[in-house]
């Protein structure tokens, strides 16, 4: 690294992982001197995704972060009939570079959290995003695709048109609930849960399931109030970018921090990847943190749980598995062509374990998510942890998936995410602010809540990511900010005036 | 030319509050009295080229609130005279523009309403509108050959205001193109055959049957329905299914339901509410929808939407035409009614 | 201070607004006087159909620049035109002057030639095209554009009517609910001979997309009729194809009863079809001891076929035969012997619709007529 780095700053932040990348992003935004380093070469830390071979790599490597990692290459079970898509694993590593194998995938709800951040931020101006094609549920050990909207109400085969009428309706009364017109008879349901509300609308078996598993993505105790709280998220989030409530990143995940990185550097913020940390210590006024033989100093400083020099683990306790991942790259998508229409959808599940207790999320991605070659598909399985063996954790939801639903795998991989259990933002033995690693959840709803949380805790009384200016708005120093110049017309104009100029120069052309 | 030279010094009228429950007399006269005073603002200036229909709005809205005398006659009138074709006998929108059927009947309007049709060459206009009726008895809106219903009923208002629609046009063909629009699902009309059914465009239908005297030909009822359906719960009206609703889109409808004798199938009152709401009560003026920025077209179908409704202090508008009452009846005209059912 | 930037204000914004519209407003202006200078001195060249691009890229409604660019092109195919005919009276000389052997290498330059010139003419529309394109991009309701893209193709023996029904496509994704996009279809998928079939498929997949788009229910509602004649013509349609259509109707009022465009369609569907159009409505009637008239709403091809009877206590007396006496054969007249007693209760009956008759006393005939709504 440079010797030219300064060595005083406002704010260090250690890892670049999405809720690190975003308090960088917000101090600098409010004119906060910031460094941001990483260890690793790569942006995003936990939160990153990898080309296929770098992947691999990562499983064979164990971290602090990422461990108990496994990988197995399947023979192509496909027969003749079509040689031209047998993939094989030397194949596959060919067109390494074309894949972005998400370590925390997730979706985010068109209305969600992740959303509004990055609008009223600006920050979408980074970003790209695709409108997932299906949200799906096991019906009968069949896949499909639940009703989002109410084309799909219309089109769907699966409801009869009285089916369609009561979910119409019940989804309707969702999404009124809380408003003036909240009709008493739910009242009543307060501190029940929300399956005793979902029976007493008498809606059939199917549709119970569609909301359960899809919509309010619930289970038997899930209250009346958080149910009706998650069918509103979901309904609140729908008709704004696609067909469903949920988009994906293009190019995988790992997009996202890097975009709060950008606009951490558009407002000066510094960078350094491949630099590790070797040791923190602080006065009452100032931190110092010992990294490739020079200390730098700051005011504040933002660590990643995985970054933490060894020095200081202690402090912050034991790391321990938090989710247990699978992760499949098969030939053939789950579900029928309904659910995969013109090459593959990007879809979701939400899969409950036979005793209901337990859930996981599948995501899969075909092409159309930037994150994969064509005829290939990625399907990431995640599952709160429950114990050091990601496969074990993953056996029944992949049984539900792969047993009864012919799958071509070509590569299946186990992994598990690791933080530290005690995850507070400030540990009272030190001034260092810990984020918390990766949790379970859909959106990132809880990612970016810890983000705003320690960064209130460094700047009280600041905005949290205010919208950037666009860069034609930025007034440049020393100009006039209500002058016109001749960039900011429109380029027709300009070229009229232009073309006026000339012509007036040889004609009588009265101003 | 320029709206300047047409506006009177302005001699002021009482202070009105904010409140868009109540019409905000004054300040909508001043509106229109200031239009296109501001020597060079740049939405009147890019507007020219529908300036003579700019005039009707103006000179019909002040009209319709008593207040006409604020404009200043003789020299609206010398604009109309010199936007007339010398050649085709149509008029332009401005100086420098073509003669199209939408200005010629503003144009028309205007002088009428003026009292001033005797200034300018009517045969000539005649002439205009004839020769731009087809075989088929559709209008064209110029010698290039666009067809809609909209000239259709441009033609015969033009010709029933100078009192010339016998042996001019072929009237029976016009009547039979204008039914051919007639569309089986709603009753309603559209531009041309086959074209959905549009508020504006059968305001131009009915309108045109009400001025041919063929009202008989319309399946009142079932276009009724479809009309009254297109109030939504803020009161106001859309011009078709799905849409959202808009000041002028009530008045097209409202004018066609009046014509049809079903007004009483709409609630006045929440339409009232919500012509109000689209006041612009800094500025004066009506908008399209409530908050958005005022224009002349929307303002004159706010106040003639609110003469239809009987609000206080505004003169009687004709459905029909679009006119204050009193002109309509000076002329000696009669537009067809149907009788309240 | 680091990282700080400086953003206008809006007060800084309104102002920098204000200047643009001057500049806007003075090269609108200037444009304008240099436009009509160069009409009135019937320049009608390229550097007119310049001009007026720049003003009409920002407003594509005024309609005078649209003539204007069509007088120049007509100019220019005037043009085009006078040359190609040179070029053919030319050939002919020297056809005449040339030998056998020469002819050959000539008739090709020729082929080239005239084929140069047939592509400086579709080049000629197709800027014209592709300039309304771009209007249509700032104002997808701009009529003016709409019509001059239709006039440029009615110029062009060539047109590329199957390219306009794609842009069709495209556009109405953009807007399902342009009624100009849709006017434009039906006028350019007939131009293109497209099979009815299709655009009910199109039709069927834009309300897959979105059940409440009148449009497309409105297009659809164009089609069927055609596509699925009804042979007793007492409904819109085939009784098969009706249930199909009530059925997608139904689901559509199922899933969201507040949509107004299917309850619009379902009244159409369960209605008498094209009654008013096809069947006879009594407007007025009126019989004499010799003769009786009727009149009828709408034309209709032949009253005779229908019963019309006139009916009393005593006796049902078939009117018959009828004759039009105008050609849109809405009136219509009978000679028949008839006996009329002005005590008695008449009716008339056609095919069903039964009407009450009543007694004129000047000269004791019967007659009907829809009671008047209608008054001047």
């Amino acid at each position: 690294m440079s010797d030219d780095l300064p060595e005083e700053f406002d704010l260090i932040v250690i890892g670049t992982g999405f809720v690190e990348s975003c308090v960088a992003a917000a101090a600098s935004r409010i004119g906060k001197n910031v460094l941001h380093i990483d260890a690793n070469d790569y942006y995003g830390d936990v939160w990153s995704s990898f080309s296929l071979e770098a992947f691999i790599k990562l499983l064979e490597q164990p971290s602090n972060s990422l461990r108990n990692g496994s990988y197995t290459w399947h023979k192509s079970t496909e027969q003749e009939e079509q040689p031209v898509t047998s993939w094989t694993r030397e194949s596959l590593l060919e067109k390494s570079r074309r894949f972005s194998l998400d370590l925390s995938p997730r979706v985010a709800y068109c209305a969600g959290s992740l959303v509004q951040l990055l609008i009223q931020s600006n920050i979408c101006r980074y970003a790209e995003f695709r409108s997932l094609d299906h949200v799906c549920m096991l019906y009968n050990e069949e896949l499909v695709s639940v009703p989002c909207s109410r084309s799909d109400v219309f089109n769907t085969k699966t409801l009869t048109m009285v089916e369609k009428r009561l979910l119409m309706k019940f989804l309707t009364a969702c999404n009124d609930y809380g408003e003036d017109k909240c009709n008493e008879d739910s009242l009543a349901f307060r501190g029940r849960t929300f399956l005793e509300y979902l029976q007493a609308q008498r809606v059939t078996e199917k549709i119970a399931n569609c909301v359960m598993q899809a919509i309010a993505m619930c289970d038997a105790n899930t209250s009346f109030e958080t149910g009706m709280q998650r069918t509103q998220r979901f309904l609140g989030s729908l008709g704004r970018y696609g067909n469903t409530p949920f988009l994906f990143p293009m190019y995988g995940c790992g997009e996202l921090p890097q975009c709060f990185c950008r606009l951490c550097a558009v407002y000066g913020g510094i960078y350094c990847l491949k630099r590790s940390v070797d040791d923190i210590n602080w006065t009452d006024s100032e931190l110092l943190v010992s990294s490739a033989g020079k200390t730098l100093r700051a005011k504040h400083l933002v660590c990643a749980p995985s970054q933490l020099p060894a020095t200081l683990a202690t402090h912050f306790g034991e790391s321990e598995p938090r989710i247990s991942r699978g992760l499949f790259i098969t030939s053939k998508p789950l579900g029928n062509e309904e659910l995969n229409k013109g090459g593959g959808g990007v879809n979701l599940l939400r899969l409950l374990a036979a005793n209901g207790e337990r859930e996981a999320c599948l995501i899969q991605l075909s092409h159309y998510s930037g994150a994969c070659p064509e005829g290939l598909y990625i399907l990431h399985l995640t599952t709160p942890a429950i114990s050091a063996d990601p496969a074990a954790d993953l056996a029944d939801f992949a049984a539900q998936l792969f047993e009864t639903h012919a799958s071509q795998i070509l590569l299946s991989a186990y992994f598990t995410i690791a933080a530290p259990a005690a995850e507070g933002i400030a540990n009272a033995d030190t001034p260092i602010l810990c984020t918390a690693g990766p949790a379970y959840e859909q959106d990132y709803d809880a990612a970016i809540e810890n983000a705003r949380q320690i960064f209130s805790q460094l700047y009280a009384n600041e905005e949290f990511l205010p919208r950037a200016p666009d860069p034609e708005e930025i007034v440049v120093d020393g100009e006039d900010p209500s002058a016109l110049n001749e960039h900011s017309l429109p380029d027709d104009l300009r070229a009229q005036l232009q073309d006026l100029e000339q012509a007036a120069q040889h004609m009588d052309i009265a101003d | 030319m320029d709206f300047t030279t047409f506006v009177k010094p302005s001699n002021g009228g009482a202070t009105e509050s904010n409140d868009t429950s109540k019409l905000q007399f004054w300040k909508h006269v001043k509106y229109i009295e200031n239009h296109g005073k501001q020597e060079d603002d740049y939405e009147y200036c890019m507007t020219e080229f529908l300036r003579m229909s700019g005039i009707f709005w103006g000179v019909t809205a002040l009209d319709i609130m008593g207040q006409l005398d604020r404009l200043d006659r003789k020299s609206i009138i010398e604009f109309v005279k010199r936007c007339q074709c010398p050649s085709s006998g149509g008029f332009a929108p401005c100086e420098g523009h073509d003669p199209h059927m939408l200005y010629t009947l503003s144009a028309i309007q205007v002088l009428a309403t003026y009292d001033a049709l005797d200034e300018i060459d009517c045969d000539a206009v005649v002439r205009f509108v004839v020769g731009l009726q087809q075989p088929d008895g559709s209008f064209f809106g110029d010698k290039w050959g666009e067809v809609d219903n909209r000239f259709s009923f441009c033609a015969v208002a033009t010709l029933t205001l100078l009192k010339r629609m016998e042996q001019t046009i072929d009237v029976e063909k016009a009547v039979k193109f204008v039914m051919s629009c007639c569309n089986q699902t709603d009753g309603g009309f559209g531009s041309k055959p086959g074209a959905e059914s549009h508020a504006g465009l059968i305001y131009c239908c009915v309108g045109f049957l009400s001025l041919t005297q063929r009202l008989h030909l319309l399946d009142v009822d079932k276009l009724g329905w479809w009309l009254c359906e297109r109030q939504l719960p803020s009161g106001g009206l859309n011009g078709r299914p799905e849409k959202l609703p808009d000041v002028c889109y009530s008045w097209w409808v409202l004018s066609s339901l009046t014509i049809m004798g079903r007004l009483h199938w709409i609630s006045s009152e929440k339409l009232q509410q919500f012509i109000l709401s689209c006041q612009d009560t800094e500025t004066g003026g009506f908008s399209d929808r409530t908050g958005n920025m005022p224009d002349i077209f929307h303002t004159l179908f706010g106040i003639g939407g609110l003469s239809l409704l009987g609000h206080s202090g505004l003169k009687v508008i004709n459905p029909t035409l679009c006119m204050p009452q009193y002109i309509i009846d000076r002329l000696g005209i009669q537009p067809q009614m149907v009788n309240q059912a | 201070m680091h990282g700080r930037v400086k953003v206008r204000t809006t007060e800084e914004e309104r102002e920098r607004k204000k200047k643009e519209q001057v500049l806007k407003m003075r090269a609108y202006r200037a444009a304008m006087t240099r436009i009509q200078k160069k009409r009135s001195l019937s320049e009608l060249d390229d550097e007119m159909l310049g001009l007026t691009v720049q003003i009409l890229l920002r407003n594509p409604d005024i309609n005078t620049l649209w003539n204007i660019r069509r007088e120049c092109v007509l100019r220019k195919i005037a043009e085009l035109e006078k040359t190609i005919k040179e070029n053919e009276t030319r050939d002919i000389q020297k056809v005449e002057e040339h030998s056998e052997g020469d002819k050959k290498t000539d008739d090709e330059k020729e082929v080239d030639k005239k084929e140069v010139l047939a592509q400086q003419l579709q080049s000629i529309y197709k800027t014209e095209l592709e300039l309304t394109e771009q209007c249509l991009m700032v104002n997808p309701k701009s009529y003016n554009s709409w019509h001059h893209r239709c006039w440029t193709l009615e110029q062009n023996p060539e047109a590329d009517w199957q390219r306009e029904v794609q842009l069709c496509n495209k556009y109405l994704k953009y807007d399902e609910r342009n009624f100009h996009t849709w006017d434009y279809r039906r006028y350019v998928s007939e131009k293109a001979s497209v099979p009815p079939e299709q655009e009910l498929d199109f039709c069927t997949d834009k309300i897959k997309v979105n059940f409440s788009n009148y449009s497309s229910w409105h297009h659809r509602s164009l089609l069927l009729p055609t596509l699925y004649p009804n042979e007793q013509q007492d409904r819109p349609m085939s009784e098969h194809k009706l249930k199909e259509e009530l059925e997608m109707v139904l689901t559509a009022a199922f899933t969201d009863p507040n949509d107004s465009s299917a309850w619009f369609y379902q009244r159409w569907l369960l209605g008498s079809g094209r009654q008013s159009e096809q069947s006879a409505t009594v407007a007025a009637f009126r019989c004499w001891p010799y003769k009786a008239q009727l009149s009828l709403k709408s034309s209709y091809p032949e009253l005779s076929q229908l019963t019309v009877q006139l009916v009393s206590e005593q006796q049902t007396l078939q009117l018959q035969p009828w004759k039009a006496v105008n050609s849109e054969k809405t009136q219509w007249q009978c000679e028949q012997v008839i006996e009329i007693e002005p005590s008695r209760d008449y009716f008339l009956d056609v095919a069903g619709q039964r009407k009450q008759l009543a007694v004129n006393p000047n000269d004791q005939s019967l007659y009907y007529f829809v009671p008047p709504h209608a008054t001047s």
